[in-house]
């Protein structure tokens, strides 16, 4: 995940889904339906790009003297 | 001497004979009752009497020993009594002190559940007004369960399997066992106060016995749950367990896996849905060119539009189509003044003179006047005497 703060995965479907409406709904000149279409493919290539890119992470959390401390999780048992 | 017999005691005296004597006489035992009059100090001790259809005793449970029971005790329970006979020596009291107390009806532990139920749903902690919604696309997913076994390795499987590019927090406490119950309230709390961009937690273990499983079932772990702004999932053990943490919890599953089947979306399924969109975005598209395609041929399918030659067309030919009916107009137009000139025509001879010479009158000129007295000739001027047909040309004779 990188550190840039981007919209979410979650508000960025939304805005897909509020464009189609507004697409579907038909009372936009096509200018503005090409800029809405251009938008909305944007944000599709986006969203299945993350979908694709996405690697999991896990860690393990505890705590050290009252601050979290991050390590790679390795199940207990494992090997 | 008589008096010397006597053997005269203190009350404290036979108090604590009788106290010694009892402590003495008696091993610990186990006395069957109905709890009354229970009533817990600030002390931390509890006071009670046991009692059967004919008698009742004294009792006291101590507050180091209350700790290791783990139901609460209540008037009208029925209890097994681990005690000590002894008496209250300060007011010369039978009392049982109580070390240990089992309900009578069913086991410890689930009477404690019982009791730990009503109290926390009086509380309100089980309400589904409380309960938080989950995130539908959560990034960082929290887990507390033991850092070992199935569960933690079903959870990470499944959810990475499903929503690829989590971020998945485990922190590994003892599920079971004593203090388990509150290393996992307290990871709660740690998630909460040091993690808090955490979507949603799941907190659970795999199955067990029910005293495995006993940690979910407890006080701090209800607390914990309940009080998290973190929504939480619980999963403990199998399909049919159902604990304290259960109720507490924003949602229930069944077993870690299906916890973390719950809280992402499958990947497959987003992926298909976005693709849709992008269908009804192309289709949206595409029917507004078409609409705004149609409007344009309509406007631009009229034929002067099609071909302005149409319209010079047009109006050459309507030039030539007046040229061509402007003879007929014509003789039209003279014919209708023919016409009226003849119906004008007719009326002028109803009323020419000519017509009555027809029926024999005659008209007399002299130099070209018609005369009307006699007066206005003489004798041997000519006059001329027009007739029907033809005229006479005479001399006045007298």
């Amino acid at each position: 995940m990188s550190k840039v703060k981007t919209e979410s995965f979650e508000d960025c479907l939304r805005s897909l889904e509020e464009l189609v409406r507004e697409l579907e709904a038909g009372d936009k000149g096509l200018e503005d339906s090409l800029a809405l279409f251009e938008k909305g493919v944007a944000l599709a290539k986006d969203l299945s790009r993350r979908l694709e890119e996405a690697k999991t992470k896990v860690e393990a959390l505890s705590k050290d003297g009252g601050k979290l401390v991050k390590k790679p999780f390795a199940a207990l048992d494992e090997e | 001497m008589e008096r010397a017999a006597r053997r005269v005691f203190t009350v404290s005296e036979v108090n604590s004979q009788v106290h010694d004597l009892l402590e003495a006489s008696f091993p610990e035992l186990w006395v069957e009752g109905e709890v009354s009059n229970c009533k817990t100090y600030p002390s931390g001790h509890t006071y009670l009497s046991l009692k059967d259809e004919k008698s009742q005793v004294r009792a006291v449970l101590f507050k180091g020993a209350s700790f290791s029971l783990q139901f609460k005790l209540q008037d009208g329970l029925k209890v097994l009594a681990r005690c000590r006979v002894t008496s209250y020596e300060s007011r010369g009291e039978l009392q049982l002190i109580v070390s240990a107390v089992e309900p009578r009806e069913k086991g410890a532990l689930q009477l404690a559940l019982e009791q730990l139920k009503v109290k926390l749903r009086a509380e309100g902690l089980f309400d589904e007004s409380r309960k938080k919604p989950l995130p539908p696309y959560p990034r960082a997913v929290g887990v507390v369960t033991s850092g070992s076994g199935a569960a933690v390795r079903d959870i990470i499987n499944v959810l990475s399997r499903r929503w690829p590019g989590l971020e998945i927090r485990v922190w590994p406490v003892r599920v079971q066992g004593p203090g388990a119950s509150a290393e996992i309230a307290q990871a709660v709390r740690d998630f909460n106060a040091l993690a808090p961009d955490t979507e949603v937690l799941l907190v659970g273990r795999g199955g067990g016995s029910i005293e495995d499983l006993w940690a979910f079932n407890e006080e701090p772990v209800a607390r914990a749950i309940s009080e998290s702004l973190i929504p939480v999932v619980s999963c403990v053990g199998h399909e049919t367990d159902w604990t304290i943490a259960d109720f507490t919890a924003d949602l229930r599953a069944p077993t870690p896996s299906a916890a973390a089947e719950l809280v992402v979306p499958e990947k497959a399924a987003v992926a298909e849905r976005i693709a849709e969109l992008e269908g009804a975005m192309l289709q949206g598209l595409r029917d507004r060119i078409e609409a705004l395609e149609r409007r344009l041929a309509y406007a631009a399918g009229h034929p002067f539009l099609q071909d302005p030659r149409r319209l010079w067309e047009q109006r050459v030919q309507r030039v030539d189509e007046l040229a061509a009916r402007l003879p007929e107009a014509m003789r039209l137009a003279v014919e209708r003044l023919a016409m009226r000139l003849r119906v004008s025509a007719g009326k002028l001879d109803a009323i020419s003179p000519l017509q009555v010479l027809g029926r024999g009158y005659a008209i007399a000129l002299s130099r070209g006047k018609a005369l009307t007295r006699a007066s206005q000739v003489k004798k041997g001027d000519p006059v001329t005497v027009r007739l029907h047909e033809g005229s006479i040309d005479c001399e006045v004779a007298k």
